[in-house]
């Protein structure tokens, strides 16, 4: 065999065992990348292995060029039967990849859109929570004012309730003091009788009883006045016995007021514990909020990425087409 | 201070005193007293009982009534330790209706003492004889000679006399104790 042959041989068989693992790799990745990579690469190399293999044959090939033509030419053809084969077969992946980056850019599209929707609705949610907050805290500092001023009118109320009752006291005191006048009422009315009987005595005694006439006169003048100041003093023990009825309704009026705002204090305090609540509450949900609106920046981030990936897988099959249409 | 208003309320008891006393003294020299009485009120009606014939005017005591008694007797009290009858003068006078009053005018006579139930005590009075009415008009229909005479004011001056020695408060023994009419 002369040196001529072997590289035919070898090219030859070369490709006729690359045709059989091709039609293997074929079979078992259906179609698969690992099949289009060995096909990409295993001719390279058998051609680079060819090229090589005749470089260095080149000077003895010189006389043998028509012979390595002919290889060469059936070689090609050989290859180019099988790309060709093996285009067409792609053809059909790259517009199923080409229609699944389509597809893949637009629902990343529509990630993006709902991201930047979700983000704007959380932006909504975010400020309306901050106004509930500050709504909160209002209401917060309101129930605290309420309760301080309930607290405060209170104090009020249980001192106004002590000053009743010291009235009161004063009051009973006056009743007393009515007693007292009672009692005064009647000696003038015995003095009263006692200088109209020494008026008569008086009378009777004639010329002789006249100094002591006049001063049982004045006996008598003395217990009048004596009965009408007791009067004056019972008519303003009466006035004060209205006063102290008065008083009475007045102290029922100021201890139900204090009932009132002792049940408005624990109603402030329990609002203010619901506030405190509510605030803590708001908090966490705007913090839940924050996240929400990171996960949807992030979201949309992701969701861009995406895209801007599809798209370059949407120009590589576009690519790839091109290629296999120009071929 | 009030040492000094003490000492001018003195001063004017003092004063007041001099001019009344010199008052009764003018009034005795220029005569015409028609007498003393003390005004006494039955409900609306003011009584001059004179002062040699009341005894005394004392707040009212418990009065036990007796079977068997006008209407104008109210009973028997006890006064200073003595049973005395009690009249009714408002009753008597026929002024019906009135209430027990609430004192006692204690009259004396030769029957006895005798108990007015009396509703007020307005005081003494030295009555003129100018201020004597000189009609007294109907008042003499019940007891003949029991009004003495009536002021210009309606102030009726009885006689407790005509009053003690009436039959309607005299009882057989002559001590006053009343009988039915």
């Amino acid at each position: 065999m002369s040196d001529f042959m072997i590289p035919v041989i070898m090219g030859s068989a070369s490709l006729v065992c690359g045709g059989i693992f091709f039609i293997y790799l074929w079979k078992k990745f259906k179609r698969g990348l690992p099949t289009l990579i060995f096909f990409f690469v295993m001719p390279i190399m058998m051609v680079c292995g060819i090229v090589g293999y005749y470089a260095g044959k080149a000077i003895a090939l010189l006389y043998q060029i028509p012979a390595l033509l002919t290889t060469m030419a059936v070689s090609f053809g050989l290859l180019f039967l099988l790309y060709r084969r093996l285009f067409r077969s792609l053809n059909p992946e790259t517009a199923g990849l080409f229609a699944a980056a389509s597809e893949i850019a637009s629902t990343a599209r529509q990630t993006a859109a709902t991201a930047n929707e979700q983000a704007t609705t959380v932006a909504e949610v975010a400020t309306t929570v901050a106004e509930i907050t500050q709504t909160s805290a209002s209401a917060s500092k309101a129930a605290q004012e309420m309760m301080s001023s309930a607290s405060q009118a209170l104090e009020k109320g249980r001192r106004g309730v002590a000053a009743i009752e010291e009235v009161s006291g004063i009051l009973d005191l006056i009743q007393q003091v009515g007693d007292i006048v009672e009692i005064v009422n009647d000696i003038s009315d015995q003095s009263n009788l006692l200088a109209v009987n020494a008026s008569i005595e008086a009378a009777k005694a004639g010329e002789h009883g006249r100094g002591f006439s006049v001063v049982a006169t004045e006996v008598r003048r003395l217990a009048e006045q004596s009965k009408q100041n007791a009067q004056r003093i019972r008519a303003a023990i009466q006035k004060s016995e209205q006063g102290k009825r008065a008083i009475e309704t007045a102290r029922g009026a100021v201890q139900d007021l204090a009932a009132v705002l002792d049940e408005t204090l624990d109603r402030a305090r329990q609002i203010s514990a619901t506030t405190a609540q509510q605030t803590a509450g708001i908090s966490q949900i705007s913090e839940a909020m924050s996240s929400v609106a990171e996960s949807g920046r992030h979201s949309a981030a992701a969701s861009k990425q995406l895209e801007e990936a599809s798209a370059g897988l949407q120009n590589t099959a576009v690519k790839i087409k091109g290629y296999i249409l120009g071929s | 201070m009030n040492e000094d208003r003490m000492r001018r309320n003195e001063e004017d008891v003092l004063d007041r005193r001099a001019r009344e006393l010199a008052e009764t003294a003018k009034g005795a020299e220029e005569g015409g007293a028609f007498a003393t009485i003390t005004v006494v009120a039955v409900g609306a009606v003011q009584l001059g009982l004179p002062v040699e014939s009341l005894k005394e005017i004392v707040p009212r005591t418990a009065v036990t009534p007796l079977p068997g008694l006008p209407p104008w007797i109210s009973g028997i009290a006890q006064i200073r330790g003595v049973v005395i009858a009690v009249v009714h003068l408002g009753r008597w006078l026929g002024l019906a209706g009135l209430d027990a009053g609430p004192f006692f005018a204690v009259i004396a006579g030769p029957a006895g003492p005798l108990a007015l139930e009396i509703d007020a005590v307005s005081g003494l009075r030295s009555v003129k004889a100018g201020e004597i009415a000189a009609d007294l008009g109907t008042l003499e229909v019940k007891v003949p000679g029991l009004v003495r005479a009536a002021t210009k004011d309606l102030v009726m001056i009885l006689d407790p006399q005509v009053l003690l020695a009436s039959e309607d408060v005299l009882m057989d023994s002559g001590t006053a104790i009343g009988r039915k009419r």
